[in-house]
């Protein structure tokens, strides 16, 4: 049963009357990029490969950080840590490194088409809006979809540069 | 006037990691030879250039991610007292990893 | 045919939780999801409740999430969307008072904390107002696109800052600063930088573009932010632009000749006798 509904009193069903059911959807709400434009997903990438970069970031100050001491604690930590040193090969891990030079390069570009957009350049200049509405979205796809085809190339060059299948 | 300064500085730095980055990027995978072996990583710790060059990327990277950590937060946490909190965490975290960065990158240098 | 609506239903005093109602109804060639909702009233379910007025695009107040978008329920035809199941839901980021109406005042109390008045240093003038200032067509264009808003929340919705915090001024009252910045009528920058330049305000926008996709108006808010960053940027590290605030038109100005280009086309009826 509701709160107010036990009792008759005025001040319960005022109380009730101005109930209101919070929607606010919080981190869900980052994902409904899909049913709504495709800026809205770049969004959603932007946000969350600056999230594992920033972590990975303070990670490798620290780990780097171990070349200051000794050359055997560096070359134990690389065994432990790394996907491709000197002959110890992790697949894992190399793979998770190919992931995260994608998050990398994605970031970039996606800052690169920003910095443009956010400073106001690329996405038109005010005009009266005559049906059918030609807003920014229509003004700045056509750099931010070059942008996105020079990530994916760089993106199809890493693949090669770290799994070289050709086997050159 | 301090948010439009911070995001002025923001989208700088952003500019400046995307060529520092990118060179990072060629130097460990594209350059040949194994950039992590024990001697290359010691050539680098005697050379000026690298010291150099890592104490401005470090402290740009640095900025630039906990600013974005910060407006990540502060959607989350929206009273005036948290984000005081908030801006007091990361401005220390900063701080203290670049420190810990500095000293790993200039002792061996000065030590060599 | 037969079209199935899944509509939110709420009712504070009776409920915990919200839960979806199913109706299903005849739509006809040209039906809009108002009428539709106002057949489910009538011949269905009467405790239904939404806001509607002009029922034509003007009003803004029958704005609500239809299939996920949030658009004027008015503007939006059932059979374009061309699917058998429709899901209404009330704006979101905004709390809920009964079913699908939901309470805006936040849209108005960050409206107004923007100041969206004509600031002018001269204080006589603006009380008892004498004159006209002048301003012509192409200071008008700067500005007028943002002036067409109707306030009907549907940006504030889609905006993924807006529904993470709810300080956040929003694309609605960002886009109505710039319009008043832009305005050479205005001389009151320097008052709203305070709200605009602060943790909630402009720079927590990242450009997701939400608001200008579903603005039901075409009145472009991303833009707007885009461009009220970059006057806020270049005030803040010192390039002032010398910016021309419109002048008084002094009486002896209405008795001169209009120029040129400003001049009316000749009538094409004849005035009568």
């Amino acid at each position: 049963m509701p709160l107010g509904a036990q009792h008759n009193s005025l001040s319960f069903k005022i109380l009730n009357i101005m109930k209101r059911y919070q929607n606010y959807p919080g981190i869900v709400g980052w994902f409904y990029g899909g049913k709504l434009n495709f800026e809205r997903i770049l969004f959603l990438l932007h946000r969350l490969t600056g999230i594992i970069l920033i972590f990975y970031l303070l990670v490798h100050i620290i780990v780097v950080g171990f070349r200051a001491y000794s050359p055997e604690l560096w070359d134990k930590i690389m065994k432990l840590i790394s996907g491709h040193y000197n002959g110890y090969y992790n697949p894992i891990i190399y793979f998770l490194e190919w992931l995260l030079l994608v998050a990398v390069i994605f970031h970039m570009m996606n800052g690169l088409r920003l910095i443009f957009l956010e400073l106001g350049f690329f996405i038109g200049k005010p005009e009266r809006p005559i049906y059918p509405y030609k807003s920014s979205i229509d003004y700045q796809r056509a750099f931010s979809w070059i942008i996105m085809i020079i990530a994916g190339i760089f993106i199809i060059w890493s693949l090669f540069v770290f799994y070289n299948p050709l086997g050159r | 006037m301090k948010e439009g300064k911070l995001w002025f500085f923001h989208i700088i730095s952003g500019a400046f990691l995307i060529i520092l980055l990118g060179g990072h990027m060629y130097y460990m995978h594209l350059s040949g030879g194994d950039p992590l072996s024990v001697e290359n990583t010691f050539k680098r710790a005697k050379d000026l250039f690298f010291p150099l060059s890592y104490t401005i990327f470090v402290g740009l990277a640095l900025f630039h991610g906990l600013y974005g950590l910060r407006g990540i937060l502060f959607e989350r946490f929206n009273t005036t007292f948290s984000q005081k909190v908030i801006n007091v965490i990361l401005i220390l975290i900063g701080i203290l990893f670049f420190i810990y960065a500095l000293l790993t990158t200039w002792i061996p240098y000065l030590r060599r | 045919m037969k079209v199935k609506f899944k509509v939110f239903r709420f009712n504070p005093s009776k409920d915990d939780k919200p839960y979806y109602s199913e109706y299903e109804i005849e739509v006809y060639k040209g039906m809009t999801v108002l009428s539709a909702l106002n057949e489910i009233k009538e011949k269905i379910d009467s405790t239904l409740s939404w806001r509607q007025s002009c029922r034509m695009g003007v009003c803004g107040s029958c704005a609500m999430v239809i299939n996920g978008k949030p658009s004027l329920a008015c503007q939006t035809q059932v059979l374009e969307l061309k699917t058998d199941e429709i899901t209404i839901e009330p704006l979101k980021s905004f709390p809920v008072i009964k079913d699908l109406a939901c309470d805006l005042n936040n849209l108005f109390k960050h409206h107004t904390s923007i100041k969206p008045y004509i600031i002018r240093k001269d204080i006589e003038e603006t009380v008892n107002p004498k004159e006209e200032y002048i301003q012509t067509p192409e200071e008008l264009e700067n500005y007028l696109q943002f002036a067409y808003c109707i306030k009907c929340g549907a940006c504030i919705s889609a905006c993924p800052v807006s529904q993470s915090n709810e300080d956040f001024l929003g694309p609605q009252a960002l886009m109505s600063a710039l319009r008043y910045i832009y305005d050479s009528r205005d001389n009151g920058f320097e008052e709203r930088l305070a709200i605009l330049d602060s943790p909630n305000g402009c720079f927590r926008c990242h450009f997701a573009q939400s608001c200008s996709y579903v603005c039901p108006k075409g009145v472009d808010p991303a833009k707007a932010i885009q461009f009220l960053k970059r006057e806020i940027v270049l005030y803040s590290i010192g390039i002032k632009k010398k910016k021309k605030i419109s002048q008084l038109q002094e009486l002896g100005e209405k008795l001169k000749e209009t120029p040129e280009k400003y001049k009316y086309p000749e009538f094409t009826i004849a005035k009568p006798q």
